[in-house]
């Protein structure tokens, strides 16, 4: 047992956890809104679509990066599609890994704003958020993936308040079940994507994982369905409590869905949420911005990767100051969220397909 | 104030000289004519020459009477015997042995052995005409009995703890465990005290690459002197400035034995009733023998409280300074009305007040810590008036902060490890001020801090806040929650394998 976890290594236990961990973030607060405005009641079963796709998308990766046990993301994404596409993914992987994060933290600012402090400059939330997370990342993989581990636990209180509204659910919001047509359904997959967003980072990861020998790519999968259920539950909850005309007015729908609900002795419930959600969302954070200066520490053939983490933070900070309001944020947050789908879609598909063309020529190579 | 000069003895490896004379002037020399250090001569007639045999030994640090009784006698009797009947031959250093009844004989060659010898409560045998000398077992010293551990005390459980003396100590432990598998080994610290510590573990329990690191740890250590187990644990630690203690001590003998068939390592300095162990994980800061003594129900239900304590200890202040200075809304109306009246009349506003209020908290533990029994308690009923009463009617604090910090105070005594109370402390007024500046965001943000410094810190190589984090399903039925016994020891034996 001693000395069994190296650092900078992750157990297979935590690699589901960082996939878990990392979907369950800043997409959770609008989920049901921006997907119900295309899919109406129905928008449950676009996210349900959605995480059915992703957790495929997932099995894709697993596959892939499994053929390459010993290569880093550089080395076979240079393997597959050649060395200057694998380094320009890399490089495009680590800008959109650090717009990400400063996109997260605003998100969180923004919340914070609302919620908890009103008067505080933004600058400030921002500094003591960016600090933090140079704080966790500057020691590597290691830690970062063990606080996830660590608010892994909070996520069942998460998952309790979601569930607390039961009795003011009214089940006639989500009929006509189906009732918004096919087309809209499947249109409704697409925005909800983004809340789903992050998993791809495991792509990044999986090399550090010190027992490969697990089954990695089944709980994987079920860590994804796992994160699809609880969305596809929330979604069912939340749209069952305002129905789909309401929900649209309403802008974050998790917050108000507990303000629904009187509690004996706390009130404003939705308070407390906000308090754990920042927890989750800093790990997120965590993890995100490690993607970055991990792929750095590829690109550059650097021993550590916390030179990268005290380079990136101020341009997180800035980028994190960079929106002028919650629109301009969320404008900018779509950007991203293309970038979401190359990598996180298109990406993991494209290695999927090269890899079974590949692999095949491969072992025709042996037999010959 | 331990001092790093790096002044060995100068007698190492100096052989003993054959003349007895010669070797009495030189360590008469060394001791600077001390008075414990005693020199008895003793005169032994053989069948033709008179031979002289110097005993050396340290007054209070041997037994006096074993020294008359085991060793001066019975060479005196065989003086007297042998000028009567003149028929046994020669004495040599090798048959001496046969006439003094001690129990622990063995042959020294160096003047420093010698040293050693006498300081450390044995007798020195010399003899003429030999360059070897006799080390004689006759340490015998004042020690205090075994009493009742005072930090650490249980309800139900054993009520012996360790005291000052290293041999009572392992004797503790060796009555608790007897097995040929725990072995205590030896070894001398500190270039001047010469301090013993033992190293006690199992051997087929405990982890091999621990044993040799802790082992080259220890004899690295280079200090004049330790006189306790903190000494070796401020050199041990990976993390000089974490408040969270990453060693254990305890006074307990049971905790020890439990914790070694655990597969920990213990370790006791001679002179200090606190022994070490390595290594050591958050949660076991949370857990006391009378977890175990105690039946399943109690002993989880207890464990919660102490969670709960550490929570409350850490955080309640802050909580209330968050909820009052920029939360309000979150305070039920009804508490809301009578809570503003209180607030009202204070002065200050709630960050002072509190800070305020937890400085004399802290002074009045200090000052009662250090104080003899009876005077802690007059502190004690001061501190009651002073600060239940006086305070509040004066308006310099609000009743409601009051009952906060008595609670925070009560929450953090549930632990019962000492040490950890340090780390409550030191957590606490950063988390105050954090909470005044950015009302719960600060609570948030610190708390971050404290999970993400949780998780970077090791003790020995394992992880801190194992099996939490790395998670270890296995090592969850003893963590929060415990497991019922015979569960438990299925999951040791399987651990084992």
């Amino acid at each position: 047992m001693y000395r069994k976890y190296v650092n900078g290594e992750i157990t297979a236990m935590q690699s589901y956890i960082i996939v878990i961990s990392i979907m369950i973030g800043t997409g959770i607060l609008g989920l049901s809104r921006i997907v119900s405005q295309i899919s109406r009641q129905d928008a449950w079963i676009s996210v349900m679509i959605n995480g059915i796709v992703i957790s495929l998308v997932m099995a894709c990766m697993i596959y892939t990066v499994r053929k390459y046990p010993k290569d880093n993301f550089l080395q076979f994404t240079s393997k597959i599609l050649t060395r200057p596409i694998g380094y320009l993914l890399t490089i495009i992987y680590i800008a959109y890994a650090v717009i990400a994060t400063g996109i997260i933290i605003r998100f969180l600012l923004e919340m914070v704003r609302t919620w908890l402090l009103h008067k505080t400059p933004m600058w400030v939330l921002s500094f003591l958020v960016v600090i933090t997370i140079i704080y966790m990342v500057k020691n590597g993989l290691t830690v970062v993936a063990r606080f996830n581990e660590v608010l892994f636990f909070t996520l069942f209180f998460f998952f309790l308040l979601i569930l607390v509204a039961i009795p003011e659910l009214e089940l006639v919001n989500l009929q006509p079940v189906g009732g918004s047509g096919i087309v809209n359904i499947l249109k409704g997959t697409l925005p909800s994507f983004y809340a789903f967003g992050g998993y791809e980072v495991i792509l990044v990861y999986y090399t550090y994982i010190s027992d490969k020998e697990k089954p990695i790519l089944k709980y994987s999968v079920l860590s994804v369905l796992g994160v699809t259920a609880f969305y596809t539950i929330t979604v069912i909850a939340q749209i069952a409590l305002f129905g789909p005309d309401e929900l649209e007015r309403v802008l974050y729908p998790s917050m108000n869905y507990l303000r629904a609900v009187d509690f004996p002795v706390f009130e404003r419930m939705e308070l407390f949420f906000t308090v754990f959600w920042c927890f989750t969302v800093i790990g997120t954070v965590g993890l995100q911005f490690l993607a970055a200066c991990i792929l750095s520490k590829m690109l550059f053939k650097t021993k550590t990767t916390h030179v990268f983490t005290y380079i990136y933070a101020p341009l997180i900070f800035i980028i994190s100051l960079y929106p002028k309001n919650t629109a301009h944020l969320v404008e900018l947050s779509d950007y991203v969220s293309y970038l979401n789908i190359l990598f996180g879609f298109v990406l993991p598909i494209l290695l999927f397909v090269l890899t079974l063309i590949k692999g095949g020529n491969k072992s025709n190579a042996k037999n010959r | 104030m331990p001092s790093f000069s790096n002044s060995n003895s100068n007698h190492k490896d100096e052989r003993l000289s054959k003349k007895v004379s010669e070797n009495h002037q030189q360590l008469k020399d060394i001791f600077h004519n001390s008075n414990d250090i005693i020199f008895r001569e003793i005169t032994i007639h053989e069948k033709r020459k008179e031979r002289l045999i110097l005993l050396i030994f340290t007054d209070g640090l041997v037994d006096s009477t074993e020294v008359n009784q085991s060793i001066i006698k019975p060479l005196n009797s065989f003086s007297v015997f042998n000028e009567d009947t003149k028929h046994i031959k020669e004495i040599t250093i090798d048959n001496v042995v046969n006439i003094i009844n001690s129990n622990e004989i063995s042959k020294i060659y160096t003047l420093d052995e010698v040293i050693q010898g006498i300081l450390s409560g044995d007798t020195i045998m010399l003899m003429e005409g030999f360059d070897t000398a006799l080390k004689l077992n006759s340490k015998g010293w004042a020690s205090r009995a075994v009493e009742e551990p005072t930090v650490e005390t249980v309800v139900r459980g054993s009520r012996d703890g360790f005291t000052e003396n290293i041999r009572n100590n392992t004797a503790m432990i060796r009555r608790k465990i007897k097995d040929p598998n725990l072995i205590i080994q030896e070894l001398t610290i500190g270039s001047k005290t010469n301090t013993f510590v033992a190293l006690v573990y199992m051997e087929n329990i405990t982890d091999k690459e621990l044993l040799i690191s802790v082992k080259e740890k220890l004899s690295s250590i280079r200090i004049d002197g330790i006189f306790e187990s903190g000494f070796i644990e401020q050199f041990f630690e990976q993390s000089h400035f974490s408040p969270f203690p990453q060693m254990q001590i305890t006074e307990r003998p049971d905790k020890a034995c439990a914790n070694l068939l655990e597969g920990r390592i213990v370790i006791i300095i001679d002179g200090a009733p606190q022994v070490l162990l390595i290594p050591t994980t958050f949660h076991q800061l949370f857990q006391s023998p009378e977890d175990y003594n105690e039946r399943f129900l109690y002993g989880n239900l207890i464990r919660i409280l102490r969670y709960i304590g550490f929570f409350i200890a850490t955080s309640l202040p802050s909580i209330y300074v968050a909820l009052v200075s920029f939360h309000v809304q979150m305070i039920p109306s009804a508490l809301l009305v009578d809570l503003s009246k209180t607030r009202a009349q204070v002065p200050f506003p709630p960050v002072i007040e509190a800070i305020l209020m937890e400085v004399t908290i802290e002074l009045l533990r200090e000052a009662s810590a250090r104080l003899p029994g009876t005077i802690g308690q007059t502190i004690g009923i001061v501190g009651a008036i002073v600060i239940g009463d006086a305070a509040v009617r004066a308006n310099i604090a609000s009743p409601a902060m009051v009952i906060v910090v008595a609670i925070t105070a009560i929450g953090s005594y549930v632990l019962p490890h000492y040490s950890t109370s340090y780390a409550l402390r030191s957590i606490r007024f950063p988390m105050i001020i954090m909470a005044a500046s950015f009302g719960a965001f600060g609570i948030i943000i610190t708390w971050t801090w404290i999970i993400i410094h949780l998780c970077s810190l090791s003790s020995f190589g394992y992880p801190y806040i194992s099996p939490v984090a790395p998670i270890n399903f296995s090592g969850f039925k003893d963590t929060i929650f415990r497991a019922t016994l015979p569960k438990l020891k299925k999951q040791a034996k399987r651990n084992r394998k």
